[in-house]
């Protein structure tokens, strides 16, 4: 186990973590659990890491030395989930010689539990999607995009619920709008639909009907736009019933989860780690079983003076 | 009297039902780099290795030598420059017409940089991954100074040397090309990638545009002009030129 640190805004910041003291009672069994989410997003098919040519970005990433790190971090931790939120696809030739196979079979190997669609992931079409996907140890998750009157109608899931444990994690996914950004011969009959409003509703039927302790969204929005574009803090700030996105597609490297209130003042985590497999981002959670409002390890992410 | 007993049972259970409540996240995130001391996965290298080969034959063709490092930024940049003046100059050769000026998309490019030294086939890939084609169109000077201002608002896409824009606070002020002002009435020729052509980076308004016939992708144009650099003795380079002045 890992030395524990908390998310912390400064005093000026209006989102900060404070250490809720609740009393400790005989009666306050508590039990606790850690669950580790380790996240990329955007690997654009760097399978092999950057070539030695003096260029920014020389030596970093690659997929053997990421599965070397997810083992050991899976050897040390039992509750791991591991997810992606989306460009999968495009960037190197593995992409244009070998159409995603490689990248998805890597991913596979390194036991990846879901991914989201990023515009990228239709670049070499929909049936190529498709025939990726057919050799995927795991679903790709999206609740925004109506493939309906496509091939991918019966490849993607709305949601999906994890098992860790005794906790229950619910896991949707949204994509970015895919007109003027992905030529329209490759998403065909696809309907972008309003992601906000997809994620919110089934995030409330993971939440309230399926009872899941906990949510997340695999986004492809963007992390932050300064126009009207919808991008991961407006849709957190818009959102309910959702406790943690992790980004993509903007390729933001974020120095540690931004904690932003949802519509009800709630804290909901975002964050994003770069491009090109580059980094792994890693949130541990701890879980504490308790009665409501005698959670006594909580350290509550909680909202103040907004 | 039972139902009393019933809804203080289930008070009771109600009030001692446990729940999992979040009592902290940490976060952490791991870079893989020189300092990462983490040894590639045996079975992940195996399972690449004849897909590595068979690129490897095909990509580690070196095709010519970068003089200095050309870096991708905005409005104007190295990398950017050298891109938009090879597009005019290949889409000349496919099209064998006269083209005015040539623009690539910001996003298309997709490296933020190219390392001096050796170019590889591979390094047109990194660059451009997509199968873009060059599209020559054909239009009147108020469809240039549409897709002047679409480039304008987005803090600048790269050009080529024949044009000229002037960037007031993201608005578009002036726009020179051959170092004369655009003429809403003329026609002008130009060359950009179908990307765009097709209307991608909110360009709709070069969807019906007339298109003079040109079939090369945009990487195989790279390839061929870093070729033909070679042949002639050059190495890569480019400079800035104030081809995007911001007021």
């Amino acid at each position: 186990m890992k030395r524990r640190h908390f998310l912390q805004r400064s005093s000026t910041g209006a989102l900060v973590v404070l250490s809720g003291k609740a009393d400790q009672s005989w009666f306050d069994s508590h039990e606790l659990v850690n669950l580790t989410i380790l996240h990329t997003n955007d690997m654009h098919s760097r399978i092999e890491p950057f070539p030695m040519d003096g260029s920014r970005n020389e030596g970093l990433g690659g997929v053997a030395k990421r599965s070397s790190l997810i083992q050991r971090i899976r050897n040390q931790e039992p509750n791991v989930l591991l997810l992606d939120a989306g460009d999968i696809f495009q960037g190197t030739p593995y992409f244009n010689f070998f159409e995603g196979e490689v990248e998805i079979k890597a991913m596979s190997m390194m036991k990846y539990d879901a991914a989201t669609i990023g515009n990228h992931d239709f670049d070499g079409g929909m049936d190529n999607l498709k025939s990726q996907m057919s050799k995927a140890s795991f679903p790709m998750i999206n609740c925004n995009y109506d493939f309906s009157h496509t091939v991918m109608h019966d490849q993607v899931l709305p949601y999906k619920v994890f098992h860790k444990a005794g906790i229950k994690i619910g896991v949707t996914g949204v994509g970015i709008k895919l007109e003027s950004l992905v030529p329209k011969n490759l998403t065909r009959e696809t309907q972008y639909l309003d992601p906000v409003a997809h994620a919110v509703k089934t995030a409330s039927l993971l939440k309230n009907e399926l009872n899941c302790d906990y949510v997340i969204c695999l986004s492809h929005l963007g992390y932050k736009y300064k126009e009207e574009y919808i991008d991961d803090i407006k849709f957190a700030s818009r959102s309910t019933n959702i406790d943690l996105i992790i980004g993509g597609h903007t390729h933001t490297f974020l120095r540690e989860p931004e904690i932003v209130a949802n519509a009800n003042n709630e804290a909901v985590i975002v964050n994003q780690v770069g491009w090109a497999g580059i980094m792994l981002g890693r949130l541990d959670i701890q879980f504490e079983r308790s009665r409501k409002n005698s959670c006594v390890s909580c350290k509550n992410l909680f909202v103040k003076n907004l | 009297m039972k139902i009393h007993w019933i809804l203080f049972i289930c008070l009771l259970f109600s009030s001692c039902q446990k729940h999992w409540q979040v009592a902290e996240v940490d976060p952490e995130s791991y870079r893989f780099d020189k300092y990462n001391k983490v040894k590639a996965d045996s079975s992940l290298v195996a399972f690449i290795e004849p897909f590595k080969q068979q690129l490897d034959k095909e990509m580690n063709e070196v095709i010519g030598e970068v003089a200095v490092p050309l870096i991708k930024n905005r409005p104007e940049s190295t990398l950017g420059n050298f891109l938009a003046d090879l597009i005019l100059s290949q889409a000349e050769k496919c099209s064998g017409v006269s083209i005015d000026f040539a623009v690539q998309n910001y996003g298309g490019i997709r490296v933020p940089e190219v390392g001096a030294g050796p170019f590889t086939k591979s390094k047109a890939f990194d660059i451009m991954p997509f199968d873009n084609m060059i599209t020559v169109i054909e239009a009147k000077g108020t469809v240039v100074r549409q897709l002047c201002n679409r480039m304008a608002q987005s803090n600048g896409w790269p050009i080529s040397k024949s044009m000229q824009l002037v960037v007031d606070d993201g608005q578009l002020t002036d726009v020179y090309v051959h170092g004369e002002a655009l003429n809403d009435s003329k026609t002008y020729v130009f060359a950009l990638p179908d990307y765009v052509a097709n209307g991608g980076g909110q360009c709709d308004f070069l969807i019906e545009q007339k298109r003079l016939p040109c079939h090369v992708l945009v990487r195989d144009a790279i390839i061929n002009h870093v070729r033909e650099l070679t042949t002639a003795g050059e190495k890569i380079t480019a400079t800035l030129t104030d081809r995007i002045i911001s007021k």
